[in-house]
């Protein structure tokens, strides 16, 4: 076989084929997808980022937390998600509708986090996990992210968004305050609430 | 796993699509066939095996091998 | 085989003096350019391997280095991934691809300043998206991390060298065609077209967010598929034959190789994302085409084991020898598991763990690095016309990544496979999931330190010979000296 201009024409079409067939078709197919509206509330679902959320997802794109988080509750002869309170559906195509870059994840090195807007509403609680997870989560191995937040001098009250530090934690003189992409992080965090609505698709469980 | 319960969204045209990229697809497989088939009979297959010699030339010919460790005394 | 037939001499009844003439001036030609890529890639090597242990020890040893927010694990991560991947393996891929296809194609390389500028473009690219994924500008889409316009740089580096494929291909001596040439070409043309198509589709006019993990993984699988594969396998056809003097066992196989990887491999991308949410179709198509690639691995492994039959003694005296068998012997094992991981019952327990990453590295290092070092080793002294400094280092460079690479690959497969059943076990608190990983992480930061040991003596020797403080090499030099008059 020494025709080049045949092995040529043979390795584009193989590729072509594919390239249709996984790339270009699933981007035309999903373009048509929508939202839709919530029978009882009349909200549109998936619900929309508000702009502190919106910040927050850029903090969370820029910090890599995809590396170790997943977000996509599969169903439930695929794995154990559904089973580890990750989601009481599993999540569909449509549940990322809203989302700039779609950051469903390949592992596993923390949980899922698909619906930790439901699992974990507390703002403190996420500030002080990401300032030393360690410090909610004994055994934990995630990266601290000491660098979202600023150390600044007690006034003469304490501060209300201080962080309440345990003893060993705490730097004398020194109260520590989130940043706003500490903030902003926190607040998409909360959001994430990926599967908590039903979709005609994909329906809650009734119980 | 289901695939999607409900009809698609956008109905008819959505269909279209799917029809034509699929027709797209088959258009591509056919032409690889075809093309196959094409370099058969123009005898690209023959002599397959002469190829394999391609690696060689006059001065590095089969038989004579060409890798070795630099002196050990080194 | 017969020795005496070679179909290239009847056809031209060429002297011995030209073809040894011909054979000198590739390499010479080829002498700036390929160099200039190596360098580029063992410089990335280097970096990366530092980005990589850094990443490891974090995870089992969390507190390290976590103050500055340019080395925290989301950046580090993806910043050793794109370094080895563009920087490293890259780089080398195309020094070694272009100058199989000169020898191949008996055509010198014509625009050697053009592969200079894109080697510089090279590196100047990597470097922009390396200060841009610390900086905190990662895209976050895996395998492609660095800003646009880092990667728009990449492509620019990238043109020159489909240029000079082209030109040779066109420019060749006429006779058959080798595998390897196409296997070469093929890839040089998948890859742009693979990395435009990604970069249009995911940030230029970004498809709808459901859609971008399909593209994400069409493009990162087929980078390994009909990027790096091609080259891999271009490498092992090329230099087995070469180095043991005896043809590959089957052509026909190596063809049947070549069409069915061309025509499977594109459709293994979803594999990824199986159990996520796509349409079961998009899913099922790429377990199927995962589970078809049976077919052109155990065709190659075939085609090389008997090629290699009589002749694994050439592994205690050929250099190059022992990294590409390993090499090639390494394909086999990642592809079948690969293809194994993608039944879904199997793929519900690896999915998300650290199994994923050993196999990944089975793939990228033990098949494809192994392999780039075996051809290095090769090349460079017919390009210099100097030999490798010192035996000793070789044997160490390959002991220490080989062993390296093996302790990696099954410390960290074991570990993951616990984490898949402890993560199957709703019952198990998360955190014992993540607790029974870490003795293995420890492992594979062992495993790591080696590696990078074996990069830092394997850049060493070639700072040597490009310093031109080794002897110069018997064979090259005295048949020039021979047909220079």
């Amino acid at each position: 076989m020494n025709n080049f201009r045949i092995i040529f024409l043979g390795f584009i079409l193989t590729f072509a084929s594919a390239w249709v067939g996984l790339a270009v078709l699933p981007s035309r197919h999903f373009a048509t997808l929508q939202t839709v509206q919530d029978p009882a509330s009349g909200a549109e679902l998936p619900p929309p980022l508000d702009p502190l959320a919106q910040r927050g997802a850029q903090v969370y794109l820029a910090n890599g937390c995809v590396y170790c988080h997943s977000q996509q509750v599969r169903p439930a002869d695929a794995g154990s998600d559904i089973a580890r309170g990750w989601g009481q559906r599993r999540t569909v195509s449509r549940d990322y509708l809203r989302d700039q870059v779609a950051v469903m994840g390949t592992m596993r090195t923390g949980p899922d986090l698909s619906n930790i807007g439901v699992r974990n509403p507390s703002d403190s609680w996420h500030l002080l996990h990401l300032y030393n997870p360690r410090l909610t989560s004994p055994g934990s191995t995630m990266a601290p992210f000491p660098f979202l937040f600023e150390k600044v001098k007690v006034g003469p009250q304490p501060r209300a968004d201080a962080l309440s530090l345990p003893a060993e934690e705490r730097i004398p003189g020194y109260e520590v305050i989130p940043t706003d992409d500490a903030l902003a992080l926190v607040a998409y965090l909360k959001s994430l609430r990926r599967s908590a609505y039903s979709l005609p698709e994909a329906p809650l469980p009734k119980d | 796993m289901k695939s999607f319960t409900t009809p698609p969204p956008n109905g008819n045209h959505f269909v279209l699509m799917l029809a034509l990229i699929f027709l797209v697809l088959l258009g591509i497989l056919a032409s690889a066939l075809l093309m196959f088939w094409w370099a058969a009979s123009v005898g690209q297959f023959e002599n397959i095996e002469e190829g394999a010699l391609a690696v060689f030339d006059t001065d590095e010919p089969a038989g004579q091998t060409t890798d070795s460790f630099p002196d050990p005394r080194r | 085989m017969k020795t005496a037939s070679l179909p290239y001499v009847e056809h031209h009844r060429e002297s011995l003096e030209k073809g040894v003439h011909l054979r000198i001036e590739v390499d010479r030609a080829a002498r700036a350019p390929i160099t200039a890529f190596f360098v580029t890639a063992v410089f990335w090597l280097l970096f990366g391997s530092l980005l990589a242990l850094v990443a490891s020890i974090k995870l089992h040893t969390p507190g390290f280095l976590a103050d500055a927010a340019w080395l925290t694990f989301g950046r580090v991560r993806p910043a050793h991934l794109d370094s080895v991947i563009y920087g490293w393996c890259s780089a080398a891929g195309i020094g070694v691809g272009l100058w199989m296809t000169s020898r191949l194609c008996r055509a010198p390389i014509r625009h050697r300043r053009l592969l200079l500028g894109s080697a510089v473009l090279w590196n100047i690219g990597n470097a922009m998206g390396l200060v841009g994924v610390l900086g905190g500008w990662s895209t976050s889409v895996e395998w492609l991390e660095y800003p646009p316009l880092a990667a728009l740089v990449l492509t620019a580096a990238f043109v020159p060298v489909m240029i000079e494929a082209v030109s040779m291909v066109r420019r060749r001596q006429p006779g058959h065609v080798y595998v390897s040439q196409w296997y070469i070409l093929a890839a040089f043309f998948w890859f742009p077209w693979l990395y435009a198509t990604a970069q249009v589709l995911l940030f230029w006019q970004p498809a709808p967010g459901p859609a971008q993990p399909a593209v994400n993984w069409w493009y990162a699988h087929n980078t390994l598929g009909l990027w790096f594969t091609p080259i891999g396998l271009a490498s092992a056809y090329y230099f087995i034959p070469k180095v043991i003097g005896k043809p590959i066992h089957s052509y026909y196989l190596s063809m049947v190789g070549f069409w069915s990887l061309a025509f499977f491999y594109a459709w293994n991308g979803m594999h990824h994302l199986i159990g996520g949410p796509f349409p079961a179709w998009l899913i099922s198509v790429s377990v199927v085409a995962s589970l078809m690639m049976f077919v052109p691995v155990i065709t190659v492994a075939v085609n090389h084991h008997l090629t290699m039959r009589g002749n694994f003694d050439a592994l205690r005296w050929s250099p190059t020898l022992r990294f590409v068998v390993f090499a090639a012997m390494s394909y086999t094992v990642v592809s079948l598991q690969g293809s194994l991981t993608a039944i879904r019952s199997l793929n519900r327990l690896t999915h998300f763990t650290h199994y994923t990453v050993a196999h990944a590295h089975l793939g990228m290092y033990a098949f494809f690095t192994m392999m780039m070092f075996g051809a290095i080793y090769y090349i460079v002294p017919r390009l210099t016309g100097r030999e490798w400094p010192s035996a000793t280092a070789i044997k160490a460079h390959f002991w220490l990544c080989g062993l390296g690479v093996i302790l990696y690959w099954v410390g960290l497969s074991i570990g993951g496979f616990k984490q898949g059943l402890a993560l199957l076990d709703s019952d198990l608190p998360f955190m014992e999931t993540v607790k029974l990983t870490l003795p293995y992480l420890e492992l594979r930061s062992w495993a790591g330190t080696m590696m990078t040991l074996g990069h830092i003596v394997f850049a060493w020797s070639l700072w040597r010979v490009l310093a031109g403080r080794t002897p110069a090499t018997g064979k090259a030099t005295l048949l020039a000296s021979q047909s220079a008059a």
